[in-house]
């Protein structure tokens, strides 16, 4: 590994979580709104999303 | 902080595909659904089904759907019709499109970080078709879409299947893409698994009326609700994977040092 690589990989150690992780933490904040929209079971939910429900081929009811 | 760059433009990316989708919905869409609930609703009226049309079993899951909460029929909160209910719509297409978005620039950023993916807006647009072909086309192969009235098979057999497609589709065009030639043939295993498995479906007919021109009527909404439901998905899509592309190396990963070197 050269001079430049190292800076570079040492640039990266931030103190937050890694990229890893933080892409994990965003899809599963992509999951959760997806179930709420598509997938939970509450009627109100059902009723409040049942059009596109049935538009993007969600499984409803 | 890469967290905070990737819901941030997931909602921008969101917000846009959401209207896109709406308006084309509300346009072209809505009028099928709305035609075949008026079915539903006369049927669901009468609340007769001869022992000849029905078996008995799906004459169960007919009054058990009757009964069970489709909007306005029952106590339930429901969005009023018209206004109301668009606006619902247009709510839920949002969040939709900020959680397709989230899954989406969180997937090209991890790719993109690992030097296995070099993402673009016409990378984007690849992956806005990839999108629609494994979140719609894929599942509506097995399930097509479908309008109020139809019969099918259990939610919770239809939404385990719908996730499973989803999942295998997703993982198998990704391979397909990105893995090492030796390991593609695994994407398209991984895309034919889903239909070999027992896809849920009902039993007796898909809409059980007592009237024939009725049900011909409905077998018409059906297929047409298919057509322009992908039509408005696949807008969707295109919007969505293209700015996600966009996006991605404007504002998600706009430090050039963040590709390791050995990967460009």
């Amino acid at each position: 590994m050269n001079q430049q690589a190292i800076v570079a990989e040492v640039s990266r150690a931030t103190p937050v979580a890694s990229p890893l992780i933080q892409s994990a933490a965003a899809m599963v904040f992509g999951l959760a709104i997806l179930f709420a929209v598509g997938f939970m079971p509450m009627a109100a939910a059902h009723n409040a999303a049942h059009d596109t429900r049935h538009t993007m081929a969600f499984p409803c009811h | 902080m890469l967290f905070r760059r990737l819901i941030m433009n997931a909602i921008g990316v969101g917000v846009l595909a959401g209207l896109v989708m709406s308006f084309m919905q509300i346009l072209t869409v809505n009028p099928v659904l709305l035609a075949a609930e008026s079915f539903e609703q006369s049927s669901a009226a009468e609340q007769s089904y001869p022992a000849s049309v029905t078996a008995a079993k799906d004459q169960a899951a007919v009054q058990e759907h009757a009964a069970d909460g489709h909007h306005h029929s029952t106590d339930a909160w429901g969005p009023e019709e018209g206004a109301e209910r668009n606006l619902f719509t247009l709510l839920s297409n949002v969040m939709a499109g900020i959680g397709f978005a989230a899954l989406v620039l969180a997937v090209m950023s991890q790719l993109q970080l690992l030097g296995i993916a070099k993402i673009s807006v016409t990378k984007g647009l690849a992956w806005g078709v990839a999108g629609f072909l494994a979140f719609f086309l894929a599942p509506g192969i097995g399930m097509p879409p479908e309008i109020p009235g139809a019969q099918s098979a259990s939610v919770a057999s239809r939404q385990t299947w719908w996730a499973i497609v989803v999942v295998c589709v997703s993982i198998g065009l990704l391979v397909l893409a990105y893995a090492p030639v030796k390991w593609k043939v695994l994407g398209l295993v991984s895309i034919v698994f889903p239909y070999l498995i027992n896809i849920p479906h009902t039993e007796g007919p898909v809409f059980s009326h007592p009237d024939p021109s009725t049900v011909e009527s409905l077998l018409a909404l059906h297929q047409q609700f298919f057509l322009v439901s992908g039509i408005s998905n696949f807008a969707f899509w295109i919007v969505l994977g293209t700015f996600c592309g966009w996006v991605l190396n404007r504002w998600v990963l706009p430090n050039p040092v963040q590709p390791l070197p050995e990967a460009v």
